[in-house]
């Protein structure tokens, strides 16, 4: 008779999340690095007298922590990863469809955002939106009728620094007045009701991003929010019919998953993931090895 | 012969009211750049000092260039 297979594991194929309360909300990482778990346990030893080695040996405190190497960001990871709370994660599955422009709010001074004098709102130009670029704006007042625009970013590619200020325009756009609009990078500025008055040098801001289809906005540190606790279920790659499964019903994490930029690399979360006792279950972990 | 002498005034003032009838001309209203530079006004424009703005400036726009003493009506 021949003796068995020997149990193998190999590579990682998945790690889900599940809610504990809600078993629904589930967060899959499939773009995985190491996923280690680490149980151990202090052994206390009793000393005394001349031997140089115990005399007994007992089990002090046990930790059990995973090292997890995730390579994506997905919205349920970041909520299990990261403290939560409802809004923390704002998720819009069709993106901005016809781009999008926030309120402009005023920073210095008052005459911007002015319903009679000022600009009385802004909006996309939606026979221009191929114009538009992503980023936030600073919309300084440089005449009683004229302001230029500056942006944080340039990434979109559809709007370029005219000068080392990081103005984008590269001449000074002219506010019509008495309701009419003036187009500029895609973006519609309607003036107020009367004359344009501008006070020089007053500003506001404001956040464009140009059409898209999806968009996730993630708050790191949001007010109230705190970890949440969820099952972990670490899957390994299959090999023929063979699964090896580990699960641990009562896990929490703590945080880390946000964006990191790495020098000509992918980025990554590397996060611990605390094992905790859970009160349903009699073991704190549990791992199934499916076929030889 | 008092009464006769202001008749007589006032025919030749009616008559010399139709003589010079007032005829009121039309002005078309100029605008000259005060400062050579670009605005921007739905399109970009190239004004240069003391030169006329160009044709096709919307009309729109002249009252804010002019409250911003970029041109001036001439």
């Amino acid at each position: 008779m021949a003796t068995s297979t020997p149990l193998q594991n190999f590579g990682i194929h998945q790690i889900t999340m599940k809610d504990l309360t809600d078993p629904s909300i589930m967060g899959v990482g499939k773009v995985l690095g190491d996923v280690t778990p680490e149980l151990s346990q202090e052994l206390i030893d009793n000393r005394g007298g001349s031997s140089a080695f115990p005399w007994a040996s007992a089990p002090g405190e046990a930790t059990g922590e995973i090292s997890v190497i995730i390579k994506q960001y997905d919205k349920n990871l970041l909520r299990f990863i990261n403290p939560y709370i409802a809004g923390s994660l704002v998720e819009d599955e069709d993106g901005d469809t016809a781009g999008y422009a926030s309120v402009l709010v005023n920073q210095t001074g008052t005459s911007v955002l002015n319903a009679v004098t000022g600009i009385a709102s802004i909006a996309i130009d939606s026979t221009k939106t191929a114009d538009l670029a992503y980023g936030d704006y600073v919309l300084k007042a440089t005449a009683a009728g004229t302001f230029d625009l500056y942006l944080n970013t340039d990434i979109s590619g559809t709007a370029s620094y005219d000068d080392d200020t990081y103005k984008i325009n590269a001449a000074v756009i002219t506010l019509p007045g008495t309701g009419a609009k003036v187009t500029s990078q895609g973006i519609e500025f309607t003036s107020g009701s009367g004359a344009a008055t501008l006070v020089v040098g007053d500003m506001a801001t404001f956040s464009i991003r140009p059409i898209n289809s999806y968009m996730l906005t993630s708050y790191i540190g949001k007010d109230g929010a705190s970890p949440q606790e969820f099952e972990l279920t670490i899957v390994a790659e299959k090999i023929g019919n063979k699964i090896r499964v580990i699960k641990f019903p009562r896990c929490i994490a703590g945080g880390g998953a946000n964006l990191k930029f790495v020098y000509k690399d992918w980025s990554m979360i590397e996060t611990t993931i605390k094992i905790l006792k859970p009160s349903t279950t009699t073991y704190v972990g549990v791992q199934e090895f499916m076929n030889r | 012969m008092t009464r006769r002498k202001e008749i007589t005034e006032d025919i030749e003032s009616v008559e010399s009211v139709e003589e010079t009838p007032v005829v009121e001309k039309s002005k078309a209203v100029e605008f000259i750049a005060l400062r050579t530079i670009k605005v921007y006004c739905n399109k970009s424009f190239d004004l240069i000092k003391g030169e006329k703005i160009p044709k096709d400036l919307p009309k729109e726009f002249l009252t804010s260039l002019t409250n911003s003493k970029i041109i001036k009506k001439v």
